[in-house]
C-alpha cells in the first residue's frame, strides 16, 4: 500500500505540471475565472494527467468536476484537491474483493 | 431627480448588504481562506460599477462573462494521449453602460458564444507529469444582441436594437506570468493578456435599414485587446503562511503576498469591411481598483468611444466595483 507521503508527492508533482512555482500561496483565482482556463484545466487533469497517474504511480485519478475548481483560491488549495482526487489502487482492489 | 435619488439609495443598500457579507480571504492563523469565502468574493463573473461621474450624473457599468463546459473527458478517453487538448464550452457575455443624464447614450450588449479552447500538452521529463501550456487560443461563434444610440444627421439621437452574428478567435499570452515572473512579486497569477479578432455581420435592426447610416449596417472586423494586471510593489503586504494539520495539506509553509492595486484595460477597435464609410472607431474601457478583500472594492472607471456606429457616452466613475452572480 502506498504511503501518505507518496500520495502527497504525486499531488505536488501534478500541481507543478500546471503551476511550476515554488510558492504554494500564490493566488490563482483570477486566472481560473477566465472562461477557457477552468474548463481546460479540468480537461487536462482528467485526460493526460489521469493517464500519467495511472501509468507512473500506485494511484488512480478520480474524475474532477469543473465546478470543484470553483472553490480554489491558491495553489495550496489546488494541492488539496489533487490529493483528494488520488485514489490508492490497492485500496480500490480490496474494496472490490469485499463487495464480492 | 426623485427617481435618481431612489436608485442611488437602492444601490447603496445593495452595496452595504453585500459589504457586510464580504469575508477576508485569509484566516487569523494565516491559513488559506475557506472555499466558501473564496466563492463569495472572487468567483463572481460579472463586474458591476456604480457611482458619481465627473459631470455630476450617476453612472453604472456591468461587464463580464460566464461559461459552461460541454466536455466530459475521462481518464480512458482518447484525449488522454493527445498533444493538443480541445475544450468545448458555451458562454454568455454582458457589457452595458448607463448614466442618469436625460439625453444619455446608454447601451447594452448580450452575447451567447459556443466556443472551443485549445491547450498544448508537453511530455514531462524523466517520469514527471506532462506539462500543460495554455489555454492559448479560444475560437467562437458570437450570437449578439445590442442596444444603443447613434446621432442622426440633424444631431438628434436615435435608439436601436440590432442582432448580429460573429465568428472569431482569441489569442491568449499564456506564458506572460512565467516570462515576467510577476506572480512572485504580486502573489497572484492574473488573467493573461488577450487579443481577439472577430468578424460581425448585422442580421436584423429595429428601425428601417434604409434610414441607417452605412457604419451601422456594415460588416465589420473588431480587434479587442484586454489585459488585467496586479500592480507590484505598491502597498503590498507579506505574510508567512504555516501549513495546516489537515491530512490533505501537501505543501509546507509559504509566503502570502498581497498587492491591493490592480489595473485593467480593454481597447476595442472596429473597422468596417463593407459600405462607403470605412473609418475605424475605438472604444476605451480602463479601470483602476483597490482590493479590500471582499466582494466590493473602490474603483476609478473610464469608458468612452464608438463601436460599430454606436456612440458611447464618456463615463468617468469614481465609485464601487461589485462582483455579481456567483
Amino acid at each position: 500500500m502506498a504511503t501518505i507521503e507518496e500520495k502527497k508527492a504525486v499531488a505536488r508533482a501534478l500541481v507543478r505540471s500546471k503551476y511550476p512555482t515554488n510558492n504554494p500561496d500564490i493566488n490563482i483565482r483570477s486566472t481560473l475565472d477566465e472562461p477557457v482556463e477552468e474548463i481546460a484545466t479540468a480537461d487536462f487533469y482528467n485526460g493526460p494527467g489521469a493517464r500519467w497517474v495511472m501509468l507512473n504511480t500506485p494511484f488512480l485519478w478520480a474524475h474532477l468536476n469543473h465546478q470543484e475548481l470553483g472553490s480554489v483560491q491558491t495553489i495550496r488549495d489546488f494541492g488539496k484537491i489533487c490529493f483528494a482526487h488520488l485514489a490508492d489502487r490497492s485500496e480500490l482492489f480490496e474494496l472490490e474483493i469485499f463487495e464480492d | 431627480m426623485v427617481y435618481i435619488g431612489r436608485l442611488s439609495a437602492a444601490y447603496l443598500f445593495i452595496a452595504c448588504s453585500l459589504g457586510a457579507q464580504a469575508t477576508p480571504p485569509v484566516s487569523t492563523n494565516g491559513a488559506p481562506a475557506s472555499a466558501e469565502s473564496a466563492q463569495a468574493s472572487d468567483k463572481s463573473p460579472f463586474d458591476f460599477t456604480f457611482g458619481p461621474q465627473e459631470n455630476g450624473n450617476f453612472g453604472t457599468t456591468l461587464k463580464g462573462s460566464k461559461f459552461y463546459s460541454l466536455s466530459n473527458i475521462g481518464p480512458n478517453s482518447a484525449a488522454a494521449t493527445r498533444k493538443l487538448l480541445v475544450s468545448p464550452f458555451i458562454g454568455v457575455s454582458v457589457d452595458a453602460g448607463w448614466n442618469s443624464a436625460s439625453d444619455a447614450a446608454n447601451n447594452a450588449s448580450f452575447s451567447v458564444r459556443p466556443s472551443l479552447g485549445l491547450s498544448s500538452v508537453r511530455e514531462g521529463k524523466s517520469g514527471e507529469p506532462p506539462r500543460m501550456v495554455g489555454p492559448w487560443l479560444h475560437a467562437y461563434v458570437d450570437l449578439r444582441e445590442r442596444y444603443g444610440n447613434f446621432k442622426q444627421e440633424d444631431s438628434t439621437v436615435q435608439r436601436i436594437n440590432q442582432t448580429m452574428g460573429g465568428l472569431g478567435v482569441e489569442f491568449r499570452y499564456s506564458g506572460f506570468d512565467e516570462q515576467f515572473n510577476l506572480s512572485s512579486r504580486t502573489g497572484k497569477i492574473d488573467e493573461p493578456p488577450r487579443l481577439s479578432l472577430t468578424y460581425y455581420t448585422v442580421r436584423g435592426t429595429s428601425v428601417e435599414e434604409a434610414a441607417l447610416p452605412d457604419e451601422l449596417k456594415a460588416d465589420v472586423i473588431q480587434l479587442d485587446l484586454k489585459a488585467s494586471l496586479t500592480i507590484p510593489r505598491l502597498q503590498c503586504t507579506v505574510k508567512i503562511v504555516q501549513s495546516s494539520d489537515d491530512e490533505e495539506e501537501v505543501f509546507g509553509p509559504g509566503k502570502s503576498i498581497s498587492c491591493p492595486w490592480s489595473f485593467s484595460v480593454d481597447l476595442l477597435g472596429t473597422k468596417p469591411t463593407s459600405g462607403t464609410q470605412r473609418k475605424g472607431e475605438v472604444l476605451y474601457d480602463l479601470a483602476l481598483s483597490y482590493d479590500v478583500e471582499g466582494s466590493i472594492k473602490p474603483v476609478l472607471h473610464y469608458r468612452s468611444g464608438k463601436e460599430h456606429g454606436l456612440e458611447y457616452d464618456r463615463q468617468l466613475i469614481l465609485g464601487i466595483l461589485m462582483k455579481l452572480f456567483p
